[in-house]
């Protein structure tokens, strides 16, 4: 098995997609699995991936979340590299000497003193070291700073787009204003008698001018005009000699180059210029039904640990397809070998069914409650009910009940009894194997420390085909302990929890 | 899925003391130069460049069959000079890849038949698929994915392209492969 290749056994995530185990996470609020679709993405920090230097957000959005330092070629979209050469300079130290007097200057010319040899300067210039394009193909001037000279190419519309930005700008602040003096004069006033002139605010500005000070608004914001856009008709008829020219396509920018430099889309090759690097994100996940973080990651774009991480191989057993005792055969009973690991610090204890349990979502019943009051808490409040404005993240997102879609073509003869899978020990890898022969089911082949092999018994079904692939699924039911819980005494609790399992045990063989 | 249990024969491969595992057909120019921190194994075919400049690798990599380790050099005006290759702990390199990178950290999966250019640095936790091809000195940054279309994907907390737990992934790959690679058993006389 390559660790690239995708794995037979996949977990049911409580939306009810498919997942094997390492893209599952698993939130001890709720407590449940959750897969990519039912997070949150949201952005950690931002960096450069190429000369990996952090990015704090105000900056990247100053910088148009491009790197300062680094360039794409705009040829394959690879990065460039920065190489240098040496160009000989003549070194012009006698120069006012030789203004001093001419006589000199026509004796000193034909023969050259050492102090006037040509020394070298080191210039460099951008170079792409996967299709060998460099900034030299289009003329660009070597320069005598590795990085942060590179002159940028302005946008031809670059005035147009700052002169709009500037006036949606002011639009956004306008009735931003305008939203909060709405509020101000809707909002009811505290008072014990109700007062009209309260209602405008006209007393404040009343007595405010008496005084002779100025009128406490908020400064209005200029208003910046804008000419409208005018479409026109007039299109530059083509040249005559597109027809006569023999194209050359090496001469002709593909789609993909002309994407990657959207300013100007030139459709010359010798307009291609070298474009800033985009940024890269770190991503933190938040589990969508109580804004928990699942994932959070180091801010240093180096570092590879997490400041949170519920993973699910963390948290939930980890069953992993060892091989079936025999070719699978369409009808005919047999027997897969299972590994489960325990990855907790409690032991555990497991019971394979063939079908959920009805009251499964009882036990997730309080926290879901729990997770509902503060949700609750925070929508019900009676000014942002009024205003319409939700402070909170948009929790709107229901979590929604999927059928599980894969179907199962084998029936299992679920497991007589449950057994323990113990906790995990590190320091038991280092350990002599001295375990007490202890009486064990007998479906268990072997347990060693928080691991167990054991064998179950399944058959296909009769009428599958040679080559169709078999799927077995299963229930399994676990006890977790959680540490963290809502409960005011912090008393770890203990769910029993399932998740549904299904496993491609192979294809039926002839 | 299980690591299916890999067997190699006594006479072929050397074991060292610190759990080292070599094969006897390998090319090991300038061992001395080469330093295999333990638990490491080399498949045979396998090429390892000690003689250009000296390679270090960390605990618990796989060095797979024909694959080729060939310190990076850089040119100079005055001729070309090569430079050390470190690889980190829990590497696995496939079969057939070329690597002639400056750093690999560790955690790090370099698929079958990728071809990695002189000077490149993969960061920890990284993935090159298979048969990609890394132009000289490429960075390919922590849980990025270097695709055999020649596009980086990926970054912290996507799930969908480098597992979010790369690091305890690919130790429990390596040294399950570590433990799954023994000895053919003695014939029963």
């Amino acid at each position: 098995m390559s660790f690239m290749q995708p794995s037979p056994v996949k977990y049911a995530c409580s939306c009810g997609i498919l997942n094997p185990i390492n893209k599952l996470f698993f939130c001890r609020h709720c407590p449940k699995l959750r897969c990519g679709f039912c997070v949150c993405h949201e952005i950690e920090s931002h960096f450069c991936s190429n000369c990996l230097e952090n990015i704090p957000s105000s900056e990247a959005r100053h910088k148009k979340n491009c790197c300062a330092n680094c360039f794409d070629c705009p040829c394959c979209q690879h990065t460039l590299s920065a190489r240098a050469t040496t160009v000989p300079v003549v070194r012009k130290t006698e120069e006012p000497k030789e203004g001093e007097s001419g006589a000199a200057e026509v004796t000193a010319a034909p023969s050259p003193k050492p102090s006037a040899m040509p020394t070298t300067k080191k210039m460099y210039y951008l170079s792409c070291l996967s299709c060998r394009w460099t900034t030299r193909d289009v003329g660009i001037p070597d320069q005598g700073v590795a990085t942060g000279t590179w002159p940028d190419k302005e946008c031809l519309y670059q005035v147009r787009f700052n002169t709009l930005m500037e006036y949606y700008q002011t639009v956004v602040l306008q009735e931003k204003q305008e939203k909060q003096e709405f509020l101000r004069r809707k909002a009811p006033k505290q008072h014990k008698f109700p007062s009209l002139t309260d209602r405008t605010g006209l007393t404040v500005s009343l007595i405010r001018r008496q005084i002779g000070w100025t009128e406490k608004s908020m400064p209005k914001p200029k208003t910046v005009h804008i000419t409208s856009a005018e479409a026109s008709a007039d299109v530059e008829p083509l040249s005559a000699d597109i027809f006569t020219q023999p194209l050359n396509l090496r001469n002709i920018t593909t789609i993909a180059q002309r994407h990657s430099q959207p300013a100007d889309q030139p459709t010359a090759v010798s307009r291609l210029y070298p474009q800033r690097r985009s940024l890269w994100i770190k991503r933190s996940l938040r589990c969508r039904q109580c804004e928990h973080n699942l994932i959070k990651p180091e801010y240093h774009p180096t570092s590879i640990k997490y400041r949170i991480q519920l993973f699910a191989r963390c948290h939930v057993p980890e069953v992993v397809m060892v091989r079936c005792e025999q070719p699978l055969q369409a009808g005919q009973s047999n027997a897969i070998l299972l590994k489960f690991t325990n990855p907790t610090m409690y032991d555990m204890t497991i019971s394979l069914l063939d079908a959920p349990p009805p009251d499964a979502e009882v036990n997730a019943d309080a926290f879901q409650q729990a997770c509902r009051i503060k949700e609750e808490a925070i929508t019900s409040s009676p000014l942002l009910k009024s205003s319409g404005v939700t402070l909170a993240r948009q929790n709107s997102t229901r979590e929604v009940k999927r059928e599980v879609k894969e179907v199962t073509n084998a029936t299992i003869v679920p497991l007589e009894s449950e057994f323990v899978l113990n906790q995990r020990d590190d320091s038991k890898e280092f350990d002599e194997d001295v375990q007490a022969p202890i009486e064990e089911p007998k479906f268990i082949v072997w347990r060693k420390g928080n691991k167990v092999l054991l064998r179950l018994q399944f058959s296909p079904a009769a009428e599958l085909q040679p080559g169709n692939n078999v799927t077995l699924g299963f229930c399994m039911q676990y006890t977790y302990v959680n540490t963290v819980s809502n409960t005011p005494d912090k008393e770890p609790t203990t769910h029993a929890l399932y998740s549904r399992i299904f496993i491609h045990a192979g294809d039926i063989v002839n | 899925m299980e690591i299916a249990d890999t067997y190699y024969s006594k006479d072929e491969y050397v074991e060292t003391a610190t759990g080292n595992k070599v094969s006897r057909h390998t090319v090991l120019c300038g061992s001395q130069n080469i330093v295999l921190n333990g638990k490491v194994i080399v498949q045979s075919g396998a090429i390892i460049r000690g003689d250009l400049a000296s390679v270090r690798t960390g605990r618990y990599c796989v060095i797979s069959k024909k694959s080729v380790i060939r310190p990076p050099y850089k040119q100079f005006s005055k001729g070309i000079a090569f430079f050390p290759m470190h690889i980190g702990d829990h590497v696995f390199i496939g079969e057939g890849a070329v690597v002639s990178a400056a750093i690999i950290g560790s955690y790090v999966y370099i698929g079958k038949n990728a071809i990695i250019g002189r000077r490149c640095t993969l960061k920890d936790c990284c993935v090159i698929e298979d048969g990609a091809v890394l132009p000289p000195e490429t960075t390919v940054s922590s849980y990025m994915r270097y695709t055999s279309k020649g596009t980086i994907e990926g970054g912290q907390g996507n799930p969908y392209f480098v597992p979010a737990a790369m690091q305890d992934e690919m130790a429990n790959y390596t040294k399950s492969f570590y433990e799954h690679f023994v000895r053919t058993p003695a014939p029963a006389s």
